[in-house]
């Protein structure tokens, strides 16, 4: 759904060499709480269709940052444009995926009303809205649980509900706030693979938020270290593996070793 | 209570609830029926005063009369309390610069408030009603506020940034999110309300349950006086069923959450 | 009996940037209140103005008979609430703890705890007149079921994990209730004692209003009797104000006494 007033702004460096289009950019961002800086001049920029992932130690920022390019949140400084229009309000082309997700269901509505409401503030019909509820469920593998309670299902299910109910929002992009951060370590590698599989059968770009240097390393087509007081940007790496990824063959390559050994002697030097 | 209930077999577990209703009774009617004492008089002609005056033709309109006030005050004071608690609730900086003045008007005692009724709105069911309403209003609206407020804040960010319209963020999520507050604070009122209804009616009042018991204790119809008390007993316990069943309903997912065990 | 009990919070929120909004709305709403008692749009004679209140107030504040009443409405508040409590925790932790004796009173409890107290007014006149005895009578009739209710709710929710780990390191009865029941409830008696203290005070000043026994509530009536409006006014304000006072005392008691519970620790911000 390409609006008319949309501007296009191409960079050159996409994959395959290809221009990328560029979807969300972050110019100069900076946050203050009363005379406390917590991040000053960010700059991030994400091209349609890649995973960026954001990583840094805890209390850098990460989640500030997210909810000021959700709109959740007015940056002190600067701006966040996404499809070149400066994002001032919660936008309908964003959904965000929260780090709690026990708190972020509503306990009072089923799985299938919990993915629904979102649709309903659109005023998509019922009937449609049941359709796109149950396609964004079937894409998380969770089209059995829709009349259940998040309460009665695993830490590793309700996020993927919380998924699901971004998916059902139809966004361009979806904004993750280490999602994946209070699930065990089998369910958490295969909520990785959900999200770079819905990358690639959806098309969708994500921008994920993580303290953890693996999964940055492993999902992103771009990583962005955060470091330093206030927390800056303080390097962006291009991971080179390309779309096909494996949680035991990706993770076992020299270069994959290789390359988050050197981010984290960023983040450690950063910290310094 | 979902924890410490071990099964016991079903008779058993009615007789355990049943034995101590039954010995009371029992020993009221036997003691009562000997008794030499002008109060505490048998039990046989309290339940007789309670045939003659509860279970006759000429009671129905006391009781309507008790009722009717009650349920209108009782309808008010939740209508009122709960779009109040919910405006002042979303509207925090009035909810709180208004606070103290809540606080106090709280805490004036219902009773108080009774000889000031009498003073401007006279004698009659609009006084009634007024003085329900005023003693109901303040653990529901209280209680809304406090809810609406403790509504998660992550919940609130979801709620923004899917774009839920004002409505549905009323209807679907700041309701059900302080929805069990709010009903604590309704079981609070039911028994203000009760317990106002049948003062008002003690003092300047000519017709209702509380009437008729001061009534009866004026005319030293203590058998009577006895039996109007156990006509309150017996309502405001239906009452406090009746209140149940609702709210088992309204809060089934409040009540099968804190039963699930923790994930 | 509910299956929930009620968690009031007593965590008051203080904002030092909110205390000037508080005070200005206050008195904006006396200014208006005066304003539409100038103008006449509230007639004088049933609602008169501020002004007149303070100075109802001031007149009372300077008789002896008025502290009396005060002094005998105190009392009586606080016995019958000591009285209540003195029957009402005992009875609570030992219906809490045992469901055997929880299910045997359930049926009496609930039939009970709902008669108004004010129904029995009449019969507590019979037996006792106008006196402190019906008042007591009164009070205890009437706050003694939410302490009750709410300490043995509250002994109910201890985590059977802490039961079991002193049972585990063999302590006995004696000891498991001091270390483990009682703190483990405390916050629930502490709100029923709050539930308690405001119920107490509405039924104090009711018996002295129906029953004329002497106190704030006799007052009140004998103003009404007068058509003395500012002093009925000014006799509700100073109840309301005791009441403030009431509340106010045992939220700080409980939040000293309990600052080791989650509701009253400072709560991560965000
Ligand atoms: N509303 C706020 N007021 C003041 N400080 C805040 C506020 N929100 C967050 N902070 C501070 O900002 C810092 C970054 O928080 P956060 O973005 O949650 O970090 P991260 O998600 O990286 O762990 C923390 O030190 C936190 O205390
Ligand atoms: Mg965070």
């Amino acid at each position: 759904m390409a609006e008319p007033h949309t501007r296009r702004i191409l960079v050159r460096d996409g994959e395959d060499g290809n221009p990328a289009e560029l979807v969300l950019s972050v110019r100069g961002a900076c946050k203050r709480y009363g005379t406390r800086e917590i991040f000053a001049d960010i700059n991030i920029d994400v091209t349609r269709g890649s995973v960026l992932t954001v990583v840094g130690p805890s209390g850098a920022g990460k989640t500030t940052l997210l909810r000021c390019i959700a709109g959740l949140l007015e940056p002190s400084a600067g701006e966040i444009l996404l499809d070149g229009e400066p994002v001032r309000e919660p936008p309908e082309k964003l959904a965000v995926v929260f780090q709690d997700y026990s708190r972020s269901l509503m306990p009072w509505m089923s799985v299938r009303a919990n993915v629904e409401l979102p649709l309903r503030g659109k005023g998509v019909g019922k009937k449609e809205r049941r359709r796109r509820a149950h396609a964004a469920l079937a894409d998380v593998g969770l089209e059995t649980s829709a009349d259940l309670y998040p309460w009665q299902l695993s830490g590793g299910m309700q996020q993927r509900v919380a998924i699901a109910r971004a998916l059902a929002y139809g966004p361009e992009a979806l904004l993750m706030d280490e999602p994946f951060a209070s699930v065990d370590a089998q369910t958490r590698s295969d909520l990785e693979d959900l999200v770079l599989d819905l990358r690639d059968r959806l098309g969708i770009t994500v921008v994920l938020v993580t303290h953890d240097i693996d999964e940055a390393v492993y999902l992103g087509d771009t990583v962005v270290v955060l470091g330093g007081r206030p927390t800056r940007v303080d390097k962006v790496v291009k991971v080179p593996f390309g779309r096909d990824r494996d949680q035991a063959g990706t993770k076992a390559r020299p270069d994959f070793i290789d390359l988050r050994t050197r981010v984290l002697e960023r983040i450690r030097q950063a910290r310094d | 209570m979902a924890r410490g209930t071990p099964a016991f077999p079903r008779p058993l577990s009615l007789l355990l609830e049943a034995w101590l209703p039954i010995v009371l009774f029992a020993a009221w009617w036997v003691a009562g029926a000997n008794s030499e004492s002008l109060y505490f008089v048998s039990l046989r002609s309290i339940l007789e005063a309670f045939r003659t005056q509860w279970l006759s033709a000429g009671a129905a309109d006391h009781i309507l009369s008790s009722m009717a006030n009650l349920a209108a005050g009782y309808a008010l004071a939740t209508a009122v309390g709960i779009a109040l608690g919910v405006a002042l609730g979303l509207a925090r900086p009035v909810g709180e610069a208004l606070g103290p003045i809540l606080e106090f008007l709280r805490s004036v005692p219902g009773v108080a408030l009774l000889p000031l009724g009498l003073l401007i709105l006279g004698v009659g069911s609009d006084m009634k009603i007024a003085l329900i309403t005023y003693g109901a209003l303040w653990p529901i609206l209280l209680n809304t506020i406090d809810g609406v407020r403790g509504v998660d804040a992550v919940v609130r960010d979801v709620s923004r940034s899917y774009r839920v319209p004002l409505r549905f963020r009323l209807t679907r999520i700041v309701l059900p999110s302080a929805g069990p507050q709010i009903i604590a604070g309704m079981r609070t009122s039911l028994s203000i309300a009760i317990t106002v209804v049948v003062f008002s009616e003690m003092i300047g009042s000519t017709e209702g349950i509380g009437y008729s018991i001061l009534q009866a204790q004026r005319n030293f119809a203590i058998p009577e006086m006895w039996a109007g008390m156990l006509l309150l007993g017996i309502l405001g316990y239906l009452l406090n069923i009746a209140f149940r069943g609702v709210e088992h309903w309204v809060l089934r997912w409040h009540r099968a959450m804190t039963a699930a065990p923790r994930s | 009996m509910s299956t929930q009990a009620i968690t009031l919070r007593a965590a008051g929120r203080t904002m030092p940037t909110g205390l000037v909004a508080k005070v200005a709305t206050v008195a904006a709403a006396l200014a208006l209140w005066q304003l539409l008692s100038a103008t006449r749009v509230l007639d004088p004679d049933t609602i008169p103005a501020p002004t007149s209140i303070a100075v109802a107030a001031a007149r009372l504040a300077g008789e002896v008979p008025f502290w009396h009443a005060f002094g005998l409405t105190l009392t009586g508040w606080s016995l019958g609430l000591l009285l209540s409590a003195a029957i009402a925790i005992p009875a609570g932790l030992l219906l809490g703890s045992s469901d055997i004796c929880y299910r045997s009173c359930r049926f009496t409890i609930d039939f009970l705890r709902t008669i108004p107290p004010v129904a029995m007014v009449p019969l507590a006149l019979l037996l006792y007149g106008a006196t402190t005895q019906m008042k007591l009578v009164l009070i205890v009739l009437g706050s003694v079921w939410p302490l009750l209710l709410q300490t043995m709710y509250g002994v109910r929710q201890i985590d059977p994990m802490s039961r079991e780990t002193a049972r585990s390191y063999r302590l006995d009865r004696l000891r498991r209730t001091l270390f483990i029941v009682l703190p483990g409830a405390s916050p629930f008696v502490a709100t029923g004692v709050r539930i308690s203290a405001t119920m107490a005070l509405l039924l104090t000043i009711g018996a002295e209003l129906i029953g004329s026994a002497e106190g704030l509530g006799n007052g009140i009536g004998l103003a009404q009797s007068a058509s003395d409006v500012p002093r009925l006014f000014a006799l509700i304000a100073f109840s309301a104000l005791l009441g403030v006072a009431v509340n106010a005392f045992f939220v700080t008691v409980e939040r000293r006494a309990l600052a080791w519970h989650v509701a009253h620790r400072p709560s991560p911000g965000r």
